[in-house]
């Protein structure tokens, strides 16, 4: 991400015309963030059966650590995850730039679920380093289908 | 064919629980010796395996399984110097480092307590053979170094000890191999 800003002498009451015939152009500060410090995503719990409880974050909490622990062992359950929002069917997460691919690997291939009940596993609907891009994307999936 | 990339690891068993053991003579023995204690026969390359692949598994889960489990081979044992020489793909080879470093106990039934310490990582076996040699003969001398001031007295004490922890008086005889054998061969004589 590239933030530019233009500076230019701000006018002041009674401006020294001298001063004025010195400003040239401006001044233009550009910053690129290569190695933001957390990457983002959103999941939605999916189910075989039809009536899917809605979330809360103990369940999100608990959810996530069991996919963790089984693709990545105890290293796994050791990365920080921190759940930012939760809202019916579908969560959004925080996790270490470092640690996306794996986090994301792990929800993707977990299958939760009791025997005698049925399975539950994660969609990761969007994953990514700026957090504004994936709800931004929300709307995405209901273009085409009406 | 695509050439397989290895590293080979060399690995001690070290015991830091020293104990405070003494020989027949009630002379104790040396440190340098007691950390490096032979290890139990137990620890055979099979049992090594399955406690490392345990491990693997519960440290790094099934990513770390899946990653080693095709090129992780023990390719030498010993447990009278507590020493082996693990065989792991380059890729993963970190994974097998660390799962290592946090093993506590040798994985044998009623384990000792140990620590396992990597003290080489080579791309051939050859200077993972050459380096263990080489500790091999510093930790002899080293303990006839920390013996050294009461050699002569305690001789009498030592000699008819049948532990590792023996020292002779004859000259440790060592022959170096050299590195530039082959090449002596291939190089070209200029006159």
């Amino acid at each position: 991400m590239v933030l530019d800003s233009d500076t230019t002498m701000a006018d002041q009451p009674g401006a020294k015309r001298k001063h004025d015939k010195h400003v040239k152009g401006h001044e233009i500060a550009a910053k690129t963030i290569k190695t933001p410090p957390f990457s983002y995503a959103h999941l939605q719990l999916i189910s075989d059966s039809d009536n899917i409880k809605d979330l809360d974050s103990l369940i999100v909490r608990s959810h996530i650590t069991a996919a963790l622990t089984q693709f990545l062992g105890v290293t796994g359950s050791a990365i920080s995850v921190d759940i930012l929002k939760v809202e019916g069917t579908e969560c959004w997460i925080r996790v270490p730039r470092e640690d996306l691919s794996s986090v994301v690997a792990a929800l993707g291939g977990w299958v939760g679920g009791k025997e005698n009940e049925d399975k539950v596993g994660w969609k990761v609907k969007g994953s990514g380093n700026w957090l504004s891009i994936l709800v931004g994307e929300r709307g995405r999936e209901g273009i085409w289908k009406e | 064919m695509v050439r397989l990339k290895n590293r080979y690891l060399l690995v001690n068993i070290l015991y830091p629980e020293l104990g405070g053991h003494y020989l027949q003579g009630r002379k104790a023995i040396p440190d340098v010796v007691e950390f490096n204690q032979p290890t139990t026969d137990a620890l055979t390359a099979g049992a090594l395996m399955k406690g490392l692949k345990a491990e693997i598994a519960n440290v790094f889960g099934d990513y770390g399984s899946g990653a080693v489990s095709e090129s992780i081979t023990v390719k030498y044992l010993s447990p009278a110097t507590s020493t082996f020489i693990l065989r792991v793909s380059r890729a993963h080879y970190r994974i097998a480092w660390a799962t290592l470093s946090l093993m506590t106990q040798i994985p044998v039934k009623d384990g000792r307590n140990c620590v396992f310490r990597v003290v080489r990582v080579s791309g051939t076996i050859r200077k993972a053979e050459e380096e263990a040699i080489r500790r091999a003969r510093e930790l002899i001398l080293k303990t006839r170094q920390q013996l050294g001031e009461k050699r002569d007295s305690i001789l009498d004490d030592i000699f008819g000890s049948t532990e590792a922890e023996t020292t002779k008086e004859e000259d440790v005889l060592t022959v170096d191999r050299s590195d530039s054998e082959e090449e002596k061969d291939d190089s070209d004589g200029d006159g």
